[in-house]
C-alpha cells in the first residue's frame, strides 16, 4: 500500500491508501466518536455519528467509510460537525426508550456515553411512547426491541462472525426491527446462541439474562483465559466480581477464533445447576458422610495399596500440569491408567489449519467430527469458508446444524471431490477421533491441504501426549480412582469394587462413590492445556481459590507419600 | 441587595431528590447565607409565594391534575424553573406506564395486583385525576436541565451555588449522569 499525507484537524497525517478516515484518525491518536462501527465487523457508516467535514467544501461523510486520499483535509470537531452528531443524538434519543435509569446497560452503553460526551442535559424531541417486543424466548439473552437503535452491530455479527445469517431487518423505516430468520420469535430460529450479537451491541437492546444487573464494566474484573469446554481453545475474557464469575465475554484480539465463541463456551459455563463439593466425603452405613481431608486421603490410600487390580481415570478436562500429578501417582501404583472422558484424534498428517485456511478454503471435508454442541466454532468457519464459496462434505459427521448448507457424501464421494479440485485449490480437512486415519493420509497425498484436528476434550491431546488414551471399558477392578477435575460427565467406562471420585461437582457418579474428593473448578487453575498441533495454551486463575477447597495436584502428590508408608 | 429567593416542590417523585438536596450537608449552611429558602415541601411553608421567587427547583414528573397545576404554579411564580432528577427531566421511572393505555396502567396497579382487594382507581377531580406521564419540559417551559436519579448532592450544590452567584450552570461532560 502506498503512503499518503493528509490533514486531520490541520495536522498532517501520515497514512496508506486503503484506510478510511476513521483508522488514519485513530492511528494519530485523534478520537473521533462512534455508534455503529465495530471493529470485528464491516463499517456500514449508517448511525452518522462519525461524520466528518471535508474541506474545502465542507460536505459531511461518515469517517468510518470514507477512504483516505492524497491531501485530504478533515476536520473532526468543527462546529458544523459537533452540531450534526447532537443532532443525531438527538433523533436517536427520540425513537424507542432510551431511558437509563432502568435499563442494564446504564453504565456501560455507547449511547449514553455518546450523550454525556456532547453534554445532552435533556432531549430536545418528544419521544413516542410505542411499545415494542421484548422477545424472551432465547435461554440465556433476551431482545428488547425498545432499546435497540437499529445500529445493525448484531446483523453484520451474525452474519459476519458466525455466518449463520440468522439476523436480518424486518419492517421500514421508524418501524424496523431486527428480526430471526422471517420474523419468527429468537428461540424458534436458526440461532445457535453463539452471543456474538450480545457481545458487540453498544446498548441494551441484547441482554444476558445471568449477569444483568450484576455490576457493570467498571465493576467486573477482566481476566483473559481459555476456553476449557472443547480442543479448539478459544480465547476467552472471563468477567468476574468478588471472585465469582458473571460472564464471559469475546477477546476479539486473540485465539484461534478472534472473539467467535459458541452457545457450550460462552453460557454454559454459567450455567451448571450441579452443585459444588465442598468437604471430602466417605460411605458410613450405606450413607455419604462428610469427613476430614487427613481421614478420606488415608483411607483412600490404603485402599489404593491394599488393591490388587487398580484403575486410575482422568478426565481430557484436567491440565498439563494436572496430567503429571496423576501419572506420578498412578504409574507408581501400577493402575491401569486411561481417559475418564474424552477422546484423542490421530495425529494430523499435514499441517494443522487456522481460522484463515477456513476463508482461502475451496473445499472443505469434514470426517467423523462433532460439529454440533462441541467445536461449534469450527462449525462456524466452515460456514464462513461456504459463504467465501467454498464447498462443504460433510462424511459420518454430527452436524446436525450444517445440515442442508452442505454436500453430505460418503468417504468415496469426498476422495472423488478432492480429485475434481485444481492444482492450487485449497483443501481442509476436518476431523474428530472417528476418523479413518488412512483416508486422511489419502487426502494428504494432494497437497495444498491444512488439518483441523477435533479431539473430544480440550486436553486430551496434553493427555494422549503423556500415553493417556481412551480407557477400555467395562472390568471390575479392586479399586478405581476416577479423577473427574469439573467434567459433569457421569458414566464411566469402569466401576471399581471400591470406587473413588475426585470431582468439582456433585454428580450421579459421586453418588455411587465409596469415598468422595472435592477438586477445582476450571476458574479456580492455572496450568496448561496441550492444543492438537502441540501448541501449549495457558490457563489463568480467574478467581481465587476457596478456602475450604485443595488444590487438585497437592491432593494427588500427597497421595505419593501416603501410599508408600501404607505399604 | 436582597438575597435571591429559592422555592422547591415536587411532583410525582420519590423524595430522592430533596434527600439528596439534604444531602448537601453542612454546605447548606452556606448556601442560607446566599440565599432565602422560601417554601418547600420538607419546611412549614409549602407553598412558593405570590410575590414570586428568583428559582423554582422542581422534582418529580408530571403524572396528574395536581401535578400540573404544582408545575405551572411554580412557572408563574418563579423567574427561573430547574427541573431536577431524572423524572423531572426525562420522565423517570413512571414513563413505563405509557407503553399501555392509562387506563389499563391503572387497572393494573389499583385492581388487578394479586395482594389487592376491592381496589379502586383515585382521581377525584377535587383532588387530582391521573394522566399520561410527562417530563417537566413537556409542560412548561424550563430553564436548567439538572439529571440524574438523584443528581449527587455535589451536583445539587454546584447548581444551587451558580444560581445563588447569580450564574446559569453549565452542566459539562464530567457532571452528567443519568441514573
Amino acid at each position: 500500500m502506498a503512503a499518503l499525507t493528509m490533514f486531520i484537524n490541520g495536522q498532517e497525517i501520515e497514512t496508506e491508501e486503503g484506510r478510511t478516515v476513521l483508522e488514519a484518525a485513530t492511528e494519530a491518536g485523534i478520537t473521533i466518536p462512534t455508534l455503529c462501527y465495530h471493529p470485528a465487523v464491516t463499517a456500514s457508516g449508517g448511525c452518522r455519528m462519525c461524520l466528518v467535514e471535508v474541506e474545502p467544501r465542507g460536505q459531511l461523510h461518515p469517517a468510518c467509510t470514507f477512504p483516505v486520499s492524497p491531501g485530504l483535509r478533515v476536520q473532526t470537531h468543527s462546529d458544523k460537525v459537533v452540531k450534526a452528531r447532537r443532532y443525531v443524538l438527538e433523533l436517536l434519543f427520540s425513537e424507542r426508550s432510551h431511558y437509563c435509569m432502568y435499563c442494564a446497560a446504564d453504565g456501560d452503553c455507547e449511547l449514553q456515553t455518546l450523550a454525556y460526551y456532547h453534554g445532552m442535559d435533556h432531549w430536545l424531541y418528544p419521544r413516542s411512547d410505542i411499545p415494542r417486543v421484548v422477545d424472551a424466548s432465547r435461554q440465556y439473552f433476551i431482545m428488547d426491541h425498545n432499546r435497540c437503535i437499529l445500529c445493525r452491530r448484531c446483523i453484520r455479527a451474525c452474519s459476519e462472525v458466525a455466518a449463520v445469517h440468522t439476523l436480518g431487518m424486518g419492517q421500514r423505516g421508524a418501524e424496523s426491527l431486527v428480526v430471526a430468520d422471517l420474523d419468527v420469535p429468537f428461540g424458534e430460529s436458526t440461532c445457535i446462541s453463539c452471543g456474538s450479537c450480545l457481545d458487540v451491541c453498544p446498548v441494551g437492546a441484547l441482554v444476558d439474562r445471568r449477569s444483568a444487573f450484576m455490576g457493570g464494566d467498571a465493576d467486573l474484573e477482566r481476566h483473559g483465559t481459555v476456553c476449557a469446554q472443547c480442543s479448539l481453545g478459544c480465547s476467552i475474557i472471563a468477567r468476574t466480581r468478588s471472585d465469582r464469575l458473571i460472564r464471559i465475554d469475546s477477546d476479539w484480539d486473540n485465539g484461534p477464533s478472534a472473539g467467535l465463541l459458541c452457545r457450550v463456551g460462552r453460557f454454559e459455563p454459567l450455567h451448571v445447576t450441579a452443585p459444588r463439593i465442598r468437604t471430602p466425603l466417605v460411605r458410613e452405613g450405606g450413607e455419604l458422610v462428610p469427613c476430614s481431608w487427613d481421614e478420606a486421603l488415608s483411607l483412600v490410600a490404603h485402599r489404593l495399596s491394599a488393591a490388587d487390580s487398580l484403575a486410575a481415570l482422568i478426565s481430557a478436562r484436567a491440565t498439563n500440569e494436572e496430567l503429571v500429578a496423576f501419572n506420578t501417582v498412578f504409574s507408581h501404583l501400577q493402575a491401569d491408567t486411561g481417559l475418564f472422558d474424552g477422546r484423542p484424534t490421530v495425529a494430523a498428517p499435514g499441517p494443522q489449519a487456522t481460522m484463515r485456511d477456513f476463508d482461502t478454503a475451496a473445499l472443505v471435508v469434514a470426517v467423523g467430527a462433532e460439529l454440533d454442541d462441541e467445536h461449534e466454532v469450527a462449525a462456524c468457519w466452515m460456514r464462513r469458508a461456504r459463504d467465501n464459496g467454498a464447498r462443504l462434505l460433510l462424511v459420518e459427521c454430527r452436524a446436525d446444524r450444517l445440515k442442508g448448507q452442505d454436500h453430505g457424501a460418503e468417504v468415496e464421494e469426498a476422495e472423488a471431490a478432492v480429485a475434481q479440485l485444481s492444482g492450487d485449490d485449497r483443501l481442509v480437512v476436518v476431523y474428530g477421533p472417528r476418523a479413518d486415519a488412512r483416508l486422511l493420509e489419502r487426502l494428504n497425498e494432494r497437497g495444498s491441504v491444512a488439518f483441523l484436528s477435533l479431539p473430544e476434550g480440550v486436553n486430551a491431546a496434553g493427555a494422549a501426549a503423556l500415553g493417556l488414551e481412551e480407557a477400555v471399558a467395562g472390568g471390575a477392578p479392586d479399586a478405581a480412582y476416577i479423577y473427574a477435575t469439573d467434567s459433569l460427565t457421569a458414566t464411566p467406562p469402569v466401576r471399581g469394587d471400591f470406587q473413588i471420585v475426585h470431582s468439582c461437582y456433585r454428580t450421579e457418579l459421586t453418588d455411587g462413590a465409596d469415598v468422595v474428593l472435592p477438586a477445582l473448578h476450571w476458574t479456580e487453575k492455572e496450568g496448561h492445556f496441550t492444543g492438537p498441533s502441540g501448541d501449549l495454551r495457558t490457563v489463568n486463575r480467574v478467581v481465587a481459590v476457596p478456602q475450604w477447597a485443595r488444590d487438585d495436584r497437592d491432593v494427588l502428590s500427597a497421595l505419593v507419600g501416603l501410599t508408600e508408608v501404607s505399604r | 441587595m436582597a438575597k435571591p429567593k429559592i422555592a422547591t416542590d415536587w411532583l410525582a417523585a420519590c423524595a430522592g431528590c430533596h434527600m439528596s438536596l439534604l444531602d448537601v450537608d453542612e454546605r447548606l449552611i452556606e448556601l442560607i447565607k446566599k440565599v432565602e429558602l422560601t417554601s418547600s415541601p420538607i419546611t412549614d411553608l409549602k407553598v412558593p409565594p405570590e410575590s414570586g421567587v428568583d428559582v423554582g427547583w422542581l422534582t418529580g414528573a408530571v403524572n396528574s391534575s395536581d401535578n400540573e397545576h404544582v408545575a405551572k404554579r411554580m412557572r408563574a411564580r418563579a423567574r427561573i424553573v430547574v427541573a431536577c432528577g431524572d423524572c423531572a427531566v426525562f420522565g423517570g421511572v413512571m414513563r413505563m406506564r405509557n407503553y399501555w393505555p392509562l387506563q389499563k396502567a391503572l387497572e393494573t396497579a389499583y385492581i388487578d395486583t394479586p395482594s389487592t382487594v376491592e381496589g379502586k382507581i383515585p382521581g377525584d377531580p377535587d383532588i387530582m385525576v391521573p394522566q399520561v406521564d410527562r417530563a417537566l419540559g413537556e409542560v412548561i417551559k424550563v430553564d436548567v436541565y439538572v439529571p440524574g436519579c438523584p443528581p449527587s448532592a455535589d451536583l445539587i450544590f454546584y447548581v444551587l451555588n451558580e444560581l445563588a452567584e447569580g450564574r446559569i450552570p453549565q452542566l459539562d461532560t464530567p457532571k452528567l449522569d443519568y441514573d
